[in-house]
């Protein structure tokens, strides 16, 4: 059952080392040059307030008038009287004395109160969509910059870590710090100032009436904490049947054939009805948190409304009140309770943009062991020679694979590189293809160390064709441009001829710009093959690494492919990881390898005359062979 | 919208009594919002002008009544709901669960495990919303409106009216507008798919991507697909900026009109201004659910999309339910006989296979050669029905398999795939996977004739080592030979290897092939196979070439002749066993090796 836990282990936050503070200001890092329009945002979220605050106002201001018994004073302005709305009421008398004044004022009230709805349109219009534009334009940055980074991590780290990890750190971690950056921090900011602003008014009205608001919302805080609280270990569940719900979907479709070919569909069926209803339960058991405690929540807003009521109906009755006050509490009463129902939210949210930005960080800080050098000069255009210098070779953990190792080759010679398996063949070429990083000791292309020129410039001379090569689902097209960006149409053409593939991709629907599926799933095996040289012979790298796949291959394409490797191998310095005996035979230079070392190095002659390893390895071969066809 | 009421509402039929208690519960929380303000009213009307606390305490009682039965409502309301909304996911999961499980292969081959996960899981999630919330605040908006239309009527017909006149305003302006928001929402959800593909392949890639220095072409690459998906979102952002503040303004304009011309209607009493006070309370209550209308129309919106879809696949499982009635093929000799075949697939233009003509008899062990795409697995896959030849037929003896019921005909076939997948199990029940009846000892038999016995018992937890995606990686060598004893565990008289020992060793293969003519005499046996070592134990090889059936015979026989059969045997002889073979599990351990 340790199938599920490694994003649990991940979730635990601080494992890292970072200070809350250092990756607040790391997310913010991002968002940094966007000072204006963030401090725009704030001035429409004071803005956004001040038309909430005064909305209430307005309509008791109407109740007030018809009331004639006075609002009373707001920070030492009496609205009605010395405020704007007689004075406003009397200009416009003047000017159009005919007017009935019921009609005038109903009018001033109703563009007042436009007037203060319209505000509050804008500008939660305009402050979302300005901080929604910079927490994309956030996003986009930090996105590339990971993804470059990610790019230039050398295989040591991608090694270690499954693809999906990976793609969670540029997706769902990006996105939980695009959301906080762009949504809840704004939307809790906001509902804080309104708050706020809704708390120095209604004290200001009647300190009294206030405290009842305030003391029934000091409850509810503390209920949402509890529910949070209690939710959490239950969304986790629910979150854990959902992913195991999705994997066995997933598998169950990548393994339709099998079950078709046994006719298990039935229980198949049964099986994910398991997790169907396991999934379904958990999530009923976490959401019905919500369905218990916000009611509750919200009940406590009825039960202050009803005591605003009470002891304001006491004070209007008592002249202490207006009736044109006492609405404007019960309305000020909902817009208080709203926040303080969602603001908890903002510590989840927070929490999830921390454990994301922990875990970007913190990638951002692998430091990759072969750096591309970009600020480095080109590596000179090459003959071909490799020197392997007392060479020192380890992976992250584990005792030294090549302990100061030499080799010497000349340039456009072929080498065959044969061993038992994990004697350190494959390392061999990971050294040379620059896939990760040696200790000690000195790589020479020609002379030229390969630590003193760009990288990229190197992987132009240096290719190499790996065993578990990957095809793109893209296009054949897509996938011979990863040997030459720049290659012509014509070119590709050539290429597909010389390996034999091009009557196959003259049949394809769109020719070079058909797709090719899931991992190049429309070709065969062999066609796979045939592709990725096609796309080397389009790299035409000075030197070229190859790892001969060891796949049973039918045998009119392996023909194909002993031809297309002999046009391969032409005119460059060639190292192979040989499987085939073809292969072997034809090299310049065998080398057998051994624990870290060559304990055989020669012409296929040569050592088949020395009897050595080498020779008994091919004996045992030819019995195999003689006895089987 | 229509295509979600009539694709949900077989759903909701199965729950009448919870969805008629959610439906109930939600109208008489609208009835209590309602019955609140007119309370407030009444106090101010009548308690406040009396001056008479007991009068005043009363109302406030009621409305502590109100307030506390409106809780326990709104509670059994999501109580209810929730249980509800859940399994109508659940009864929805289960029908396109299974419906895939029904489909037919070709279905599989058009589409990718990505697109079909996205198609039957985010199509779900789309209707999550409207289930979850959707129809409980939709409701809840509707009869609060209905109720405050009542409530003005009951004072002033005219203020009535004028509320009632902007329902179909808002409606208007909600359907046009969703729609086109509803596109915005698609294309960026698209484009985030195009998004994870790029990125899935690039990590899973990475290697080559290395190998080869094109690390630059692809932060281009990912660039380009990153820069649309946000040029979306940037669309995205603007709508979903205006709608909830947008929803607001709206009603907030209703409120408004009732203050205007309630302002003047109190001067002239014709309303009294505790109806005033009660009217803009009930305006500002619809505003609480009435925000997420803006929300919940593009919901419906994309909800009503992805019915659509989710209805495509659903409906065609009615094609696919095997009926019932159909015969199971009578016991008989199992002798297969391929008349006149021919097939193409339906997305394909042109033939696989072209006028295929042969017998197997019982027992019989037969070679398929050919070169890549001569149609040697289409041939194979139209034996136990996996796809029925555009013409001519197939017999296992004088019986057209067409006439009978795919169970039965597959009971007899059993294919061993190249790709051999093995499900998250443990081993014994990924080999006891189309026989779960069948005893331990069964297992351990099969599996010592797979050759994979040996390996199995070494592993730390052994029979019940849990494989497949999400357990222990086996080598391909190792899976397909676990896939060998699955097959053989089905006791099918029809066995047909689909290039299924690709990743064996020939020495292990031999083994296997000499174990499964002692022990399994009376099967027939299909090969497929480039590898000479496969041909050892083969009666008789049928040629394919671009989907015709060229040669036909034994090895001695097809030597004779100028064939493909021939050619191959002597490049097989030239090249004797080229591959060298330096350990058994080379493909297993090269990487372990690599890695230590």
């Amino acid at each position: 059952m340790s199938i599920h836990t490694d994003a649990e282990k991940e979730s635990a936050r601080g494992s890292f080392g970072y200070s809350d503070l250092e990756l607040i200001k790391f997310m913010f890092g991002y968002a940094n040059q966007y000072r204006r329009e963030i401090l725009v945002t704030l001035l429409y979220m004071i803005l956004f307030s001040a038309s909430t605050v005064v909305g209430p106002l307005i309509l008791a201001a109407a109740i007030t008038f018809l009331q004639n018994n006075g609002v009373g004073p707001i920070f030492n302005v009496d609205l009605i009287d010395k405020g704007f709305i007689n004075p406003m009421f009397n200009f416009i008398q003047g000017q159009f004395p005919s007017l009935e004044p019921i009609i005038i004022y109903s009018l001033l009230i109703g563009v007042l109160y436009l007037s203060a709805q319209l505000i509050t349109f804008y500008s939660s219009y305009k402050q979302r969509f300005i901080i929604g534009t910079v927490s994309i334009k956030a996003a986009i940055q930090l996105q590339y910059e990971l993804f470059s980074h990610l790019q230039e991590l050398d295989m040591s780290y991608h090694d270690k870590n499954e693809v999906g990890r990976i793609m969670s750190r540029v997706t769902s971690d990006v996105g939980a710090i695009r959301q906080f950056i762009g949504g809840s921090i704004v939307q809790n900011f906001v509902n804080l100032i309104t708050l706020l602003a809704v708390l120095v008014v209604i004290v200001q009205l009647d300190w009294v009436m206030s405290l009842i608001s305030i003391t029934l919302m000091i409850p509810v805080y503390f209920l949402g904490q509890r529910s949070r609280k209690l939710a959490r270990p239950r969304r986790k569940e629910s979150r854990k049947d959902n992913s195991i719900l999705m994997a066995t979907l997933a598998e169950s479709i990548a393994g339709i054939k099998v079950t078709k070919g046994l006719g298990q569909e039935k229980a198949n069926i049964k099986s994910f009805q398991i997790v169907n209803d396991q999934r379904r339960r958990s999530t009923i058991h976490a959401i019905d948190i919500n369905a218990y405690f916000f009611p509750t929540m919200l009940y406590f807003s009825s039960i202050a409304t009803a005591v605003i009521m009470l002891v304001g109906g006491y004070r209007v009755m008592t002249g202490i009140l207006s009736l044109g006050l006492l609405v404007a509490f019960i309305n000020y009463n909902t817009i208080m309770f709203r926040p303080v129902v969602i603001l908890g939210n903002l510590y989840q949210q927070l929490q999830d943009a921390l454990t994301g930005a922990e875990r970007v960080l913190a990638l951002f800080e692998t430091k990759t062991k072969v750096p591309r050098n970009s600020e480095f000069p080109a590596i000179p255009a090459l003959k071909g020679d490799v020197t392997f210098d007392h060479l020192t070779f380890k992976y992250e953990k584990g005792n030294p694979i090549y302990d100061d190792f030499n080799l010497q080759v000349p340039a456009n010679q072929t080498i065959a590189i044969v061993g038992h398996t994990g004697a350190g063949k494959t390392t061999i070429i990971n050294i040379l293809s620059r896939l990760y990083e040696f200790q000690k000791g000195n790589l020479y292309l020609d002379e030229y160390e390969v630590r003193d020129y760009n990288l990229d410039s190197i992987r132009d001379e240096v290719v190499s064709v790996p065993q578990d090569f990957y095809v793109f689902s893209r296009s054949i097209k897509y996938n011979l441009q990863l040997g030459n960006p720049q290659a012509t149409e014509e070119q590709m053409w050539k290429v597909l001829n010389v390996v034999g593939l091009d009557e196959f991709v003259k049949r394809l629907p769109d020719k070079l710009k058909t797709p090719l599926q899931e991992r190049g799933g429309r070709l065969s095996t062999g066609q796979r093959q045939l592709l990725i040289f096609a796309s080397a012979l389009l790299a035409n790298p000075k030197i070229l690494i190859l790892d001969e796949a060891t796949a049973n291959i039918d045998v009119f394409t392996e023909i194909q492919i002993q031809k297309s490797l002999e046009y391969l191998l032409q005119n460059r310095t060639s190292f192979i990881i040989a499987h085939r005996l073809s292969t072997i035979r034809e090299a310049d230079r065998i080398l057998v390898i051994e624990d870290g070392e060559i304990v055989e190095s020669g012409t296929h002659e040569d050592l088949v005359r020395t009897k050595g390893k080498y020779f008994s390895l091919i004996e045992h071969q030819m019995k195999l062979a003689a006895g089987k066809s | 919208m229509l295509n979600y009421i009539k694709f949900i509402w077989p759903y909701i039929r199965t729950q009448k009594l919870r969805f008629t208690i959610i439906s109930l519960s939600i109208l008489s929380v609208a009835a209590l919002e309602t019955a609140i303000p007119l309370t407030i009213k009444e106090i101010i009307v009548t308690g406040i002008p009396s001056k008479n606390l007991i009068i005043l305490a009363l109302g406030i009682l009621y409305l502590i009544g109100l307030g506390s039965m409106d809780w326990l409502v709104n509670i059994l309301a999501r109580h209810q709901n929730n249980r509800f909304s859940q399994k109508i996911q659940y009864d929805i999961r289960r029908d396109i669960y299974d419906t895939l499980q029904y489909q037919d292969l070709e279905f599989y081959s058009k589409e990718s495990i990505g697109q079909i996960m996205a198609r039957t899981i985010e199509e779900v999630y789309s209707l999550q919303d409207i289930l979850g919330w959707g129809y409980r605040i939709l409701l809840l908006t509707i009869s609060l409106f209905i109720g405050t239309v009542i409530s003005l009527m009951l004072s002033s017909t005219v203020l009535g009216l004028i509320f009632l006149l902007a329902a179909p305003l808002i409606l208007l302006l909600l359907t046009v507008s969703s729609k086109k928001n509803a596109e915005v929402f698609y294309t960026t959800r698209f484009r985030w798919g195009k998004v994870n593909e790029v990125l899935a392949e690039n990590f899973s890639g990475i290697k080559t991507v290395k190998s080869f220095g094109r690390e630059n072409e692809q932060i281009e690459d990912f660039n380009t697909q990153a820069q649309d998906y946000y040029d979306a979102a940037f669309k995205e952002i603007k709508v979903t900026s205006v709608l909830q503040p947008g929803m607001i303004f709206i009603i907030s304009n209703l409120i408004l009109l009732i203050l205007v011309i309630g302002v003047i209607f109190v001067q002239f009493s014709i309303i009294s201004i505790g109806d005033l006070v009660a009217f803009i309370l009930l305006g500002l209550q619809i505003a609480v659910p009435g925000r997420f209308l803006g929300d919940l129309a593009i919901q419906a919106q994309m909800a009503n999309t992805a019915a659509r879809r989710l209805n495509e696949i659903l409906q065609s499982k009615k094609n696919l339910v095997e009926d019932e009635s159909r015969l199971t093929i009578p016991h008989s000799n199992y002798s297969i006989t391929f008349d006149h075949v021919s097939f193409k697939y339906p997305n394909n233009d042109f033939m696989v296979l072209k006028d295929v003509n042969f017998s197997i008899s019982k027992g019989e062990r037969i070679a398929i050669l050919g070169p890549t795409g001569s149609g040697k697995t289409t041939l194979i896959n139209l034996i136990p029905r996996f796809f029925d030849p555009i013409s001519g037929d197939i017999y296992f003896d004088d019986h057209n398999i067409k006439e009978f019921s795919l169970k039965s005909v597959r009971d007899l076939v059993t294919i061993i795939h190249q790709d051999s997948f093995l499900f998250t199990l443990s081993i014994k029940d990924n080999i006891l996977f189309g026989s779960r009846e069948e005893s331990f000892e069964e297992v351990v038999k099969v599996a010592k004739i797979a050759q994979i016995h040996d390996t199995i018992i070494k592993l730390p937890q052994g029979y019940d080592t849990i494989v497949g995606e999400r357990g222990v990686t086996l080598s391909g060598g190792q899976r397909q030979r676990v896939a060998i004893a699955r097959a053989l565990m089905t006791k099918s008289p029809i066995l047909i290897f689909d290039d299924s020992v690709s990743a064996v060793d020939p020495e292990t293969e031999g083994r296997i092939q000499k174990e499964l003519s002692q022990n399994y005499s009376d099967k027939t046996v299909i090969i497929i196979s480039q590898r000479p070592s496969s041909l050892k134990y083969v009666d008789r090889v049928l040629v394919l070439e671009d989907g015709v059936l060229t040669q036909d015979g034994s090895q001695q026989e097809l030597m004779d002749q100028d064939g493909l059969y021939k050619k191959y045997i002597s490049v097989i002889n030239n090249q004797m066993q080229n591959i060298v073979s330096w350990n058994k599990e080379e493909y297993l351990l090269k990487d372990e090796g690599d890695r230590t």
